[in-house]
């Protein structure tokens, strides 16, 4: 008689109900089997479901979520004699016959707006209500269903409130939609606000940053500045070729003036920045995402800025390496989305001036030797990306399965992920490598960045 | 052809080109990298550069011939849009060696051809 155990890959997110292990319907579960005691080399293995499979892992997603009692079995076949083992789940039904509002309907981005979510079923089982906009931002995220939330300008704001159980079973619910007009913003950070607070009023104020800096850019077009020479345009921006004109001379220097008071008030504002810890995956999400929007103008961010900065995106990194193990797929991908806008960013900052693609900073020529400084804080943040890229890669192939893949696509960075067998990924690329297993399954990683940020060129005739 | 960026202190005019990055990697099961080679053929790869690239004006000519200076820093390719009312042969010429194309039937308006700049460098 053998011994099979197998267990979701990702324990946390099958929880032991002593007969059923409860899942969510939009958790993936990926079981493994094995063999505790010496076993003869089997002849067949079976997974019992939805269709046999010869592998000792098995990946299928549960689109049935009507059925709520699912049983998965493994049948080893040996010479002579057969041995199973199976592993009930229940599906976890997500909140249902709640409902949110938002009140008032329409305000200015200095109004305070009133969400309001009621009748949630098993209500003593709501973890946390969270609000996003239309393209899943989070604005804010509260533990009670009522909560206050200022809002970014918009005409007609589609907002939707997730409601999460403690088993992570999400619900999303549609508000209708809102109208926030532009006010003069005078609230500035204090050090008596939330993290909610602190990360709504971030959106303000880079909303006003941003503004003020796409007038700035539509003001250099204009005045004939090559924009190559003071800004790394977006994977995203259009085929805008540029035709030749004489430069005004004395725009540029406005411009670099303007430049600099920008990168002055954002490095004043990244320094009144407070640490808040990481109370829950939201948390994670809402501060990843203000660090996004405070280093999106990457020429205007001082060294200064850099140093505070990229430490921080390292903090984050590695929360989200703690957390990881607690956290359902969804979020590690909006995460690691941010995580790696948030790198990019601070590394074409850094590299920017290096390559002239961007002008150095006043506050940063002030020392001797202003190139090599430059150079010096560009090194050790080229090395911590790599650090981040990892810790972030090695995050999202945890739940990406054999056969699976995943890509991430932000204006900053493209990365995409694909977990395959080795064999079958130098077949397709035609590729060859020696002493390795080609059994074994790797990950295939393909990025596309904004720019060069360090390279080694090999030149070969 | 010059080689690209430079990366430190130098006051030399960078030659990135304005090139955007892509890399590409096997990852084991602990993430590190694995190396790999090219069995026989090389791979392509088309990498794009910022859009906002100031690139010359084109050169319109209404001549049978047509020469190019390319002594620049900067590796180049050359684009041609040709546009014909009769069939022809588009001959083009690095130095003294001569590379003809096939002759080009005129079902067709406009015709594109690329030198890229692996062809260009070195002349």
């Amino acid at each position: 008689m053998f011994i099979f155990l197998y267990r979701c890959v990702i324990k946390s997110l099958c929880s032991p109900n002593v007969e059923f292990q409860k899942v969510n319907p939009t958790t993936q579960i990926a079981l493994f089997s094995f063999c505790v005691n010496e076993c003869p080399e089997e002849k067949k293995l079976i997974w019992n479901i939805y269709f046999g499979r010869n592998t000792t892992n098995f990946t299928c997603l549960i689109h049935f979520r009507n059925e709520t009692h699912w049983k998965f079995e493994v049948i080893y076949q040996f010479e002579g004699i057969n041995s199973s083992s199976a592993l009930n789940f229940e599906i976890n039904p997500p909140p249902s016959n709640g409902s949110c509002e938002i009140n008032p309907r329409n305000g200015t981005t200095n109004t305070l707006f009133n969400i309001t979510c009621s009748h949630w079923k098993i209500k003593e089982n709501i973890k946390e209500y969270s609000l996003f906009t239309r393209n899943r931002q989070i604005i804010a995220f509260s533990p009670i269903p009522s909560f206050e939330v200022r809002l970014p300008f918009g005409n007609s704001l589609d907002l939707f409130v997730e409601i999460r159980d403690y088993l992570d079973g999400i619900t999303q619910f549609n508000l209708s939609s809102v109208v926030v007009t532009k006010q003069s913003f005078s609230n500035l950070l204090s050090s008596n606000l939330n993290q909610n607070e602190i990360s709504q009023i971030i959106s303000l104020i880079t909303e006003e940053f941003n503004e003020k800096e796409s007038e700035m850019m539509d003001k250099a077009i204009s005045n004939g500045i090559p924009l190559s020479t003071i800004s790394v345009s977006s994977l995203l921006s259009r085929i805008s070729i540029e035709k030749e004109k004489s430069t005004n001379q004395s725009a540029r220097l406005e411009f670099l003036k303007e430049i600099n008071e920008q990168a002055n008030l954002r490095e004043d504002l990244i320094k009144s920045l407070i640490d808040f810890p990481i109370t829950s995956a939201n948390s994670l999400k809402l501060q990843s995402l203000s660090l996004v929007q405070l280093t999106s103008s990457t020429n205007q961010l001082t060294r200064t800025t850099l140093t505070i900065i990229s430490e921080k995106c390292f903090e984050l990194t590695k929360e989200l390496q703690i957390w990881l193990e607690k956290m359902p797929f969804e979020h590690v991908q909006t995460i690691a989305a941010q995580l790696l806008q948030y790198a990019s960013n601070v590394l074409t900052a850094a590299n920017g001036p290096l390559q002239k693609r961007m002008e150095i900073l006043e506050k940063d020529s002030q020392v001797e030797w202003v190139f090599d400084s430059q150079k010096e804080l560009a090194d050790s943040l080229n090395d911590k990306r790599n650090q981040i890229i990892f810790i972030l890669t090695s995050s999202l192939n945890l739940h990406l399965n054999l056969g699976q893949n995943y890509s991430i696509e932000t204006p900053q960075v493209f990365l995409s992920l694909q977990t395959i067998s080795l064999q079958s990924l130098l077949t397709r690329m035609n590729l060859s490598l020696s002493n390795l297993n080609r059994n074994q399954t790797v990950s295939f990683r393909v990025r596309f960045s904004l720019f060069l940020s360090k390279f080694h060129l090999i030149f070969s005739q | 052809m010059e080689p690209l960026a430079i990366y430190g202190r130098s006051q030399i005019e960078s030659n990135t080109n304005l090139s955007r990055s892509l890399s590409i990697s096997i990852l084991d099961e602990k993430g590190n990298e694995v190396p790999f080679e090219t069995n026989s053929d090389s791979i392509e790869f088309f990498i794009p550069r910022d859009p906002n690239l100031r690139i010359p004006r084109m050169i319109l000519t209404n001549e049978t011939f047509h020469s190019l200076n390319l002594t620049t820093d900067l590796p180049i390719s050359i684009h041609f849009e040709i546009k014909a009312n009769f069939s022809y042969r588009f001959v083009y010429k690095f130095d003294k060696q001569s590379t003809f194309t096939n002759s080009i039937e005129v079902n067709q308006s406009y015709f594109n051809f690329m030198i890229d700049n692996q062809q260009t460098m070195s002349h």
